[in-house]
């Protein structure tokens, strides 16, 4: 493990159509670098923009795992998760590799050029249970997510671009008119929460 | 019953077996891993089937894909 001691900057990332990435500084409780692509090769050139600046401790995938629906998106979702998995790091197929910490969390320590970062696959149900488990009730849907990540980190106004004019942004700004990039920080938000949980047992 | 079975393996790490089965009009669409977990399920008519096997099939990071189609005890 690393250490921990000024807490974990996560990369965290939602593939889709439109894929999201966010680092989540969870010592600060704050997003330090957001952004939406349209592919893939946008999102791996990010995360080495990230891994060269030393900009982030570890990295959190969503991956995907859906019950309602199919199409090209779909396929595309799963091909994406699997891509990325491969160029941040992974070196074989979910799970072969990697410790199942719980339900619908993975975990493999990866080598970079620096140090070995952790690199996760988190499913969904695995964020809402950590949103849920902190906030004592129940949390599910994109809203709902969202809603619980602003109330953990201050409430009102710590979401906006500007809190009050001329001021600093609030502490999720940086979110601010990025849908997707709000998804990945709920992924980061809940794989700082489980690392950091793994270094303190 | 009718039941069709593709195997798709790609360069990124990604192997299901995705299998199609009929109840009557209706399908259901099951995505699994080699190792057995399932990745996802769902129901769809018999053109949605088809235009979803197509879409793995020809799945521009496909390596592998083969198609099985067999027909199974009701």
């Amino acid at each position: 493990m690393i250490a921990l001691a000024q807490g974990l900057r996560v990369a965290g990332i939602d593939p889709g159509k439109t894929v999201g990435l966010c680092v989540y500084d969870s010592a600060a409780g704050k997003v330090t670098d957001a952004a939406q692509y349209r592919s893939v090769a946008e999102t791996v050139e990010h995360c080495r923009r990230l891994l060269q600046s030393g900009m982030c401790d570890a990295f959190a995938i969503e991956r995907p795992r859906i019950y309602s629906h199919g199409g090209n998106e779909l396929a595309d979702t799963i091909e994406q998760f699997g891509a990325l998995w491969h160029a941040i790091g992974g070196r074989a197929p979910l799970p072969a590799e990697t410790q199942q910490l719980q339900g619908g969390v993975y975990r493999v320590d990866v080598q970079g050029w620096d140090f070995v970062r952790p690199l996760y696959a988190i499913e969904r149900r695995a964020v809402t249970r950590e949103l849920s488990r902190e906030m004592g009730e129940d949390v599910r849907g994109d809203a709902g997510v969202w809603a619980v990540l602003v109330e953990l980190h201050g409430g009102r106004g710590v979401a906006d671009r500007r809190a009050v004019k001329g001021s600093e942004p609030g502490v999720l700004g940086l979110l601010h008119g990025l849908p997707h990039a709000r998804a990945a920080l709920a992924v980061a938000w809940a794989a700082a929460q489980i690392e950091t949980g793994q270094t303190d047992a | 019953m009718e039941a069709v079975t593709l195997q798709y393996v790609s360069a990124h790490f990604v192997s299901l077996s995705i299998t199609a089965l009929a109840h009557g009009d209706a399908w259901t669409a099951e995505g699994v891993t080699a190792r057995g977990e399932r990745i996802f399920r769902y129901r769809l008519t018999l053109p949605e089937l088809l235009a979803d096997l197509d879409a793995w099939a020809s799945h521009k990071d496909a390596e592998r894909v083969a198609a099985v189609v067999r027909a199974t005890e009701a």
